[in-house]
């Protein structure tokens, strides 16, 4: 007869075979463990790696309360709001891959830092080194760069002091770094924009310790401001592009995602107030196989988002508001506020009204 | 004798009444929708026709009424067209102008605190969208035969181009037309401009050819407008 083991009552989730053997995805049950659920009122921020967008993109459809603190401007159609980095996460930061990104964005917009290296300039185009790809072929002038992150800045000082859930998909260790001021970029100068310079310019891997040093300090930074601010972190599944480690890729990946799954896990275990999405997981368990990769087996495919954003919507969300459309519409007018396109409606309905 | 027929934007609304006005049967037609619908794409070029977007074709039936054709084939060679010259609906939309939205680069080269900045390439990008589904209806019209002219728009007026900055404004309204003026120019097809009689020397349109609303062009402005047309084309082909 068998003995009564721990193992003995445990649910089905805590065994391979019944909780992540051959499974669909919907299968997978009770995968993670939140412990307070997204309601409609709630604000919700989001920032983050490449993966991080698909949040925003199902809170925003599903009429949850995501803030958009850089909204776009007028009359932008949906397409160029995409190309212009608007509506992807709650302000126009672009891809944060990295914990210090985040952190050195919080000191920036505190006014506690300011980084030497400010304006790229190539061919005649201004970029800014922080969020490269947010204007899709440079800005006109190096005071444009300035203004147009002021305005970032001050869309990051409203999340501060709005937001009550922070939603942070942690991408990438690697990282390149100013040797002048210690700033980060999201990607290696020289690759969108700017010129690389080894006397400038130096390449730096994230450790498990530095990580979650920059984390709890965001964590610290965000809850000053709002002291019930939660959060829910995840990992994204795609791997490196490319490694400047010295490591093959893959094992480069491997080491990579396994720090910031610890991390994760590490600030979940410590404060009852983060949670841990795991998008990771779903994407990358064995019981499916790869399948969620597409062809490159590195992108995720439209049909692994939905999957993940499904257990998202399923574990992390109670009953869903009322839908919302996923971008703003085109040109709504403000109440009360009729602008010229609404005295040309007003002068074809006169003409017609009068024949 | 088949008239003219006056087709696009609201300033078509303002030329149709006055071409009514005269009485000697030389204009017919009318505006389809504001500026803005059209820069949204409600009326839009799909395999070499004009089509409405859903929720629109009761306004197509309504112009073809008031132009007494039964469709825009039978409109050929008398269209003019009033379409892509304004950028009022653009410009003087009040989320740009509210002084607690945007300030862009149109509005001058340094923003103040708590103003949204809007870059020149994203502002070049929006006109650029809003104007792409313009062209491709003129492209549509130039193949088919439809039109005579285009009828230019009056220029932004003085009290919105003091709100955002003279030059500004009008450069910005300038560089808004210049691809429909190019593609017309290729194309051969005349421009029936605004007269100089009826701009200001700061670049708007004289207050005594400004209409009530304070936007579109009054029915002086629009009988110079008809008359300029006529001078420009004669009277309509008996055979078109």
């Amino acid at each position: 007869m068998p003995s009564v083991t721990p193992y003995s009552d445990m649910p089905a989730r805590a065994f391979w075979r019944t909780g992540a053997g051959p499974r669909t995805p919907e299968q997978m049950e009770h995968l993670s463990d939140c412990r307070a659920r997204l309601t409609p009122d709630a604000v919700v921020a989001t920032a983050g790696s490449c993966f991080a967008q698909h949040i925003s993109r199902r809170l925003r459809r599903m009429g949850f309360n995501f803030l958009d603190a850089e909204p776009p401007p007028p009359w932008m159609n949906a397409a160029a709001q995409r190309d212009f980095g608007y509506g992807i996460f709650s302000a126009r930061y672009g891809n944060i891959y990295t914990s210090r990104q985040l952190k050195q964005l919080l000191l920036e917009t505190l006014g506690t830092f300011v980084p030497a290296e400010r304006v790229w300039e190539t061919d005649g185009r201004f970029y800014d080194p922080f969020r490269p790809s947010v204007e899709p072929q440079g800005f006109e002038s190096a005071a444009e760069v300035l203004l147009a992150r002021d305005t970032l800045l001050r869309g990051v000082r409203r999340i501060l002091k709005t937001a009550d859930v922070f939603v942070f998909t942690l991408g990438l260790t690697e990282c390149w770094r100013s040797r002048e001021d210690g700033a980060v970029y999201p990607t290696c100068p020289g690759t969108q924009a700017g010129a690389f310079d080894a006397r400038r310019h130096e390449f730096v891997n994230l450790t498990y310790g530095e990580i979650l040093a920059d984390m709890r300090d965001v964590i610290r930074l965000l809850r000053r401001r709002r002291p019930a601010m939660r959060f829910i972190l995840t990992v994204s599944p795609v791997p490196l592009t490319a490694t400047a480690s010295g490591r093959h890729v893959l094992t480069a990946t491997t080491h990579s995602k396994a720090i910031l799954r610890a991390v994760a896990g590490q600030l979940t275990d410590e404060f009852d107030f983060v949670d841990y999405f795991p998008s990771y997981e779903l994407i990358t368990a064995p019981s499916f196989g790869g399948r969620f990769y597409a062809a490159n087996k590195r992108e995720v495919t439209d049909e692994g988002v939905s999957v993940v954003m499904d257990l998202f919507q399923r574990e992390f969300c109670a009953a869903p508001a009322e839908a919302r459309p996923a971008t703003p519409a085109p040109h709504p007018n403000p109440a009360g506020e009729a602008g010229a396109d609404a005295i040309c409606d007003e002068m074809v309905l006169d003409f017609y009204a009068r024949r | 004798m088949k008239p003219w027929i006056i087709f696009g934007d609201s300033h078509a609304g303002v030329l149709a009444r006055a071409g009514a006005e005269r009485g000697d049967g030389l204009f017919a037609g009318g505006p389809l929708m504001g500026g803005s619908n059209f820069y949204l794409g409600r009326l839009a070029a799909e395999g070499g026709r004009w089509v409405a977007a859903a929720g629109f074709e009761d306004k197509v039936g309504q112009f073809l009424a008031a132009a007494g054709v039964p469709d825009f084939e039978s409109c050929a060679g008398r269209l003019l067209i009033s379409l892509g010259f304004t950028t009022g609906p653009l410009f003087n939309d009040r989320r740009f102008a509210n002084d607690n939205a945007w300030r862009s680069f149109f509005r001058g080269p340094v923003a103040p605190p708590n103003k949204a900045y809007l870059s020149t390439g994203a502002m070049h990008r929006i006109m650029r969208d809003a104007q792409a589904p313009i062209l491709d209806l003129y492209r549509v019209a130039l193949a088919q035969g439809w039109l005579a002219a285009a009828i230019a728009a009056p220029p932004p007026p003085s009290d919105m181009a003091e709100r955002y900055g003279r030059a500004l404004t009008y450069e910005l309204h300038a560089a808004f037309e210049a691809p429909l003026r190019a593609l017309l120019a290729a194309e051969g097809l005349p421009i029936v401009e605004v007269p100089e009689e009826t701009i200001e020397p700061g670049g708007g349109l004289r207050p005594e050819f400004v209409g009530v609303d304070g936007f579109h062009g009054n029915q002086a402005y629009a009988h110079l407008m008809l008359d300029r047309t006529l001078a420009l084309l004669g009277r309509p082909p008996e055979t078109a």
